[in-house]
């Protein structure tokens, strides 16, 4: 089971994409400032990281430093609230696997997510319909 | 509360319409292909059809809904009252409006309502234009998968495992396919679109009832008439945004067409200025003692600071003397008295003045001052020998000011008075050359200290200092 973790600031958003990605067979971990973050980075070992790049005291671009100095199998994927060239940039010296836009498509992040843990669509199917619906 | 099966004959008339609909429309699209809506006796595992028995009155609350939606005129207000209206009253794990934003060419959800974790937090997810959902809203052979434009995953996903789309067009086979996927990322039941003149503005997004039952056809049509109303909404805020900025380019037009006008008149006054060497600043003067004496001016209702007078006032002292542009050289520049025919040329600026002014309409007024400012207050002045009221405030104002500054300026044939002499002169001619009205209100506007060798100093209680 792959597992995902979410850093975000606000807790809607957190609820939000836990019960997502928990209906789609992830194991799911979240974390809503820095040292939240890196003790779980630490602990659980996800495979993706969601991380908004907004989060304030040490931002986003702070803690996209610390994981991926922590471990290259990292991928950390940015999620900024506006589409910001220079923070894009940064993020890709720092090692991030992609950067993500607000308002997301879901289907991109989707798209994101599954692109960075080499899993095939199918992979991505809801829990309760496995088995019962052809599509 | 009635009970929702007295409406149950509506329901049916509705879907007769919509059965004649589709049986018109049959051929245009898809022949052989049975419309969702003709399948409804052929159809046992058909959804969407059990009745409700939770007895929710559905006229009642759309009456609710529109009539607290009259109150709002940001349409984001009354997506969120709709997102409140479709959780408390038929209670939907979540559900959520989405709507056109033109800045990121996609639908943005901007109101939702919900459980935990089941509510999408509002600006965090859209739907671009190319999306498959977005798509099957605008295809025309929705009937084939809707109901009233209404997508149901039921109703789609019973569609495709029928088989029948797959034979007849693989194309929209595919698409509803894709479309079921959205829905299932956004763990939505039932998706309304919010259509205004055929154009789709927004969706209304439901998840799944808290009861576990099927939506029923009235709450169904309580969505559609909801999506509607935001449909409405959204358009009238677009059309009042669009109205508001033309009045306020019009209105940016009209100032800068009034700053125009108002420099254009500065400009002319500094014509006379310029042309009239004995004199000069002499306008600028004027028009500060008018300022002056108008907001030491009290009981005059006509004059408050502020109003359309200071305008009025403004320009006819800018103004006054515009005539003497008519006046000879010879005369206005002699160093020495004026004998009789040359005064008598000299009192003809104001009516120089008029007429230079009159082609200009919006000067009506000011032409009519300029025009009067020579008056005397006991009827004794030129050119029209008018009396008290009958010479207008602002005339009466200027012809105060007009006085006193050439009292207590030099001429070449004479030296100027001081300004205590010249305040006591004003005073002499209270009543007879001036209002006495305005005459306090010019001594109460200004004052004069003495200042050792140099002699008295005359000072404006408000503006600038005026140093004789």
């Amino acid at each position: 089971m792959a597992k995902i973790l979410l850093i975000d600031e606000k807790k809607d958003i957190r609820d939000f994409m836990a019960r997502f990605f928990h209906e789609r067979n992830f194991e799911v971990s979240s974390a809503s400032n820095r040292g939240d973050a890196l003790a779980a980075v630490k602990k659980d070992r996800p495979d993706v990281v969601l991380l908004d790049a907004g989060i304030r005291n040490s931002g986003g671009i702070e803690i996209l430093r610390h994981i991926t100095g922590e471990g290259k199998n990292i991928k950390v994927i940015m999620i900024s609230s506006v589409d910001d060239a220079e923070i894009k940039e940064k993020a890709k010296q720092l090692g991030a696997a992609g950067c993500l836009t607000r308002p997301l498509a879901l289907n991109e992040l989707v798209d994101a997510v599954l692109s960075n843990i080499g899993k095939k669509k199918g992979f991505f199917r809801l829990k309760r319909n496995r088995g019962k619906c052809a599509i | 509360m009635r009970d929702i099966n007295d409406q149950s004959a509506n329901w049916i008339d509705v879907e007769n319409l919509f059965f004649d609909r589709v049986l018109k429309r049959e051929e245009n699209f898809l022949p052989g292909l049975r419309p969702l809506s003709m399948s409804r006796n052929a159809a046992p595992a058909h959804p969407g059809r059990q009745a409700d028995a939770s007895g929710i009155d559905y006229q009642d609350a759309l009456f609710d809904a529109s009539k607290s939606m009259i109150r709002f005129k940001k349409p984001n207000h009354l997506v969120k009252m709709i997102a409140r209206i479709i959780n408390s009253r038929i209670g939907v794990t979540h559900c959520a409006v989405m709507i056109y934003d033109s800045s990121v060419r996609a639908y943005v959800l901007t109101g939702s309502k919900g459980e935990d974790g089941k509510r999408i937090p509002a600006g965090y997810i859209k739907l671009d234009l190319k999306n498959s959902l977005i798509e099957l809203f605008a295809d025309k052979r929705n009937d084939y998968f809707s109901r009233d434009g209404v997508i149901s995953l039921k109703e789609l996903k019973w569609v495709l495992e029928s088989g029948q789309l797959m034979a007849r067009d693989v194309c929209l086979h595919n698409k509803l396919r894709s479309a079921i996927k959205e829905m299932e990322l956004l763990d939505a039941d039932v998706c309304v679109p919010c259509f205004f003149k055929k154009e789709l503005l927004g969706i209304l997004i439901l998840g799944k009832k808290t009861s576990g039952r099927n939506f029923i056809r009235a709450e169904i049509n309580l969505f559609a008439t909801l999506a509607n109303d935001v449909a409405i909404a959204l358009a009238n805020a677009r059309l009042i945004e669009g109205l508001q900025k033309k009045v306020d380019q019009v209105k940016h037009l009209c100032e800068r067409e009034h700053q125009l006008f108002l420099n254009t008149a500065v400009a002319l006054a500094k014509t006379i200025d310029a042309r009239d060497i004995n004199t000069r600043g002499h306008t600028a003067r004027v028009t500060e003692f008018c300022l002056s004496i108008e907001s030491a001016l009290t009981d005059m209702p006509e004059a408050k600071p502020g109003s359309s007078f200071s305008e009025l006032l403004y320009m006819t002292a800018l103004l006054h003397d515009i005539g003497k542009i008519g006046i000879p050289d010879r005369i206005l520049h002699k160093k020495s008295g004026l004998n009789a025919a040359e005064r008598k040329i000299v009192e003809k600026h104001p009516e120089i003045g008029a007429s230079i002014l009159l082609p200009v309409r919006e000067l009506n007024e000011v032409t009519k001052c300029v025009r009067a400012h020579q008056e005397w207050y006991n009827g004794n002045g030129y050119p029209d020998g008018l009396k008290k009221d009958e010479i207008p405030l602002a005339a009466r104002m200027v012809s105060v000011a007009d006085a006193f500054d050439a009292m207590t300026s030099n001429r070449p044939y004479r030296k100027k008075m001081s300004p205590g002499e010249a305040v006591k002169e004003i005073k002499e001619c209270s009543g007879t050359q001036f209002d006495p009205n305005v005459v306090d209100s010019f001594l109460k506007s200004c004052r004069i200290e003495k200042d050792g060798e140099r002699g008295a100093i005359f000072r404006l209680t408000k503006g600038f200092l005026c140093a004789k």
